[in-house]
């Protein structure tokens, strides 16, 4: 994580905020409750009432701990819904 | 670093992952394939992931063993190739404490016996443990020796390297002037190697006179280039040589004259007249010799 973090950090992503997107392929979300969703086009995580989807190809979590996740690959999109 | 084992189980990502969080365990580079989703943990996680997936519909396998537990096994699987090669470093440790080889490099190493001699003297030889050597007693006697400029000493391995450097001056070296004549007479014979022979067999030289230039024919040009060769020239010659008496002595005295004129070379032909004077008598001695000279030929 301290690696990642690191890189993410140089790269000018503000690791405070909840969602930090990389030109790199990687995406870093802080608060997540739990994954809804996972599959190499699509991972849908749990954020209190918001769902947070990330979509792409060749995705990946590369870390997930304390409700903090690195997803990586190829990333197309990130959208945040309200849950009913 | 983290050592990572890699984890396969058949269950939705979703269910575990979940059920990872909840039990604190950080997961890495999670992934599905096919039926199965593979996710790496840290060596100390694994048996709580093996407990959190203790049902057997999850058939919850490792996949691959972290790098150090592969190492460790690998270890005692095969104790005698590790054991074999600390072995093998240990003799190459132990060979850097001894000198097995003495080296003389450099362009004084034509001195190699007489830096050897020097080496041994310094009590190191061949074949024995290295307590180091007198470096400065080394280079001063080495230094000592004919021509040396620089003597310097290293060891690397269990061999011992001496680089001598020996004045180039010192050494023999090339000539590249003319061979000349340095005696009137005439060419018997001449040879050249390399260079051009500007006379030839039965020509008379005078002193001075150039017999093998230092150069080559090309058309008509001339390309420098080393003289090597050799000549030989018939020189005639004349002593006086004055005696009290004429008797044997003398004249076997007033050749050995002449021999010693001629440098110890081959006399040809010789003829000796006797005048006889008021104190005695004078021989004069003509002969004739063989005088070889060369250049860059040995």
């Amino acid at each position: 994580m301290n690696l990642i973090m690191q890189l993410l950090a140089e790269m000018g992503a503000d690791t405070s905020s909840a969602i930090t997107v990389c030109p790199c392929g990687y995406v870093y979300i802080k608060g997540v409750k739990g994954v809804a969703r996972l599959s190499s086009e699509g991972i849908t995580l749990i954020c209190g009432k918001n769902q947070i989807s990330v979509t792409g190809t060749n995705l990946a979590v590369a870390e997930y701990f304390q409700g903090d996740i690195i997803i990586k690959g190829d990333v197309s999109g990130v959208q945040i819904e309200k849950s009913l | 670093m983290k050592n990572l084992c890699k984890v396969q189980i058949t269950c939705s990502p979703v269910q575990a992952l979940n059920k990872l969080k909840r039990a604190d365990i950080p997961v890495y580079n999670c992934a599905k394939s096919g039926a199965y989703f593979t996710f790496e943990v840290a060596d100390n996680y694994i048996k709580k992931v093996f407990a959190i997936f203790a049902h057997p519909c999850y058939n919850v396998s490792v996949k691959q063993n972290s790098a150090k537990k592969r190492a460790v096994k690998a270890f005692l699987s095969r104790p005698m190739l590790f054991i074999g090669a600390v072995l093998a470093v240990f003799c190459a440790a132990l060979s850097n404490c001894f000198v097995l080889r003495i080296s003389v490099t450099g362009s004084g190493s034509y001195l190699k016996n007489e830096v050897l001699a020097v080496v041994y003297s310094l009590g190191v030889t061949p074949y024995t443990f290295y307590r180091g050597i007198d470096e400065p007693s080394l280079r001063a006697r080495v230094m000592a020796l004919s021509g040396v400029t620089f003597c310097s000493v290293t060891k690397s391995g269990s061999v011992l390297y001496i680089n001598v450097q020996a004045d180039a001056e010192s050494g023999t070296t090339a000539d590249y002037a003319s061979l000349c004549s340095d005696v009137n007479g005439t060419v018997i014979k001449i040879t050249a190697v390399c260079g051009t022979a500007l006379v030839s067999a039965g020509d008379s030289v005078a002193k001075g006179d150039v017999l093998i230039g230092a150069y080559c024919l090309n058309g008509e040009d001339k390309i420098s280039c080393l003289a090597v060769g050799y000549a030989q020239l018939s020189v005639t010659a004349s002593i006086s040589v004055f005696a009290e008496s004429d008797t044997e002595e003398n004249l076997s005295s007033a050749y050995a004259a002449a021999m010693l004129y001629a440098e110890g070379e081959e006399i040809t032909g010789k003829s000796v007249i006797v005048k006889t004077v008021a104190d005695g008598v004078i021989y004069t001695v003509n002969f004739t010799y063989l005088h070889t000279i060369s250049i860059n030929f040995n």
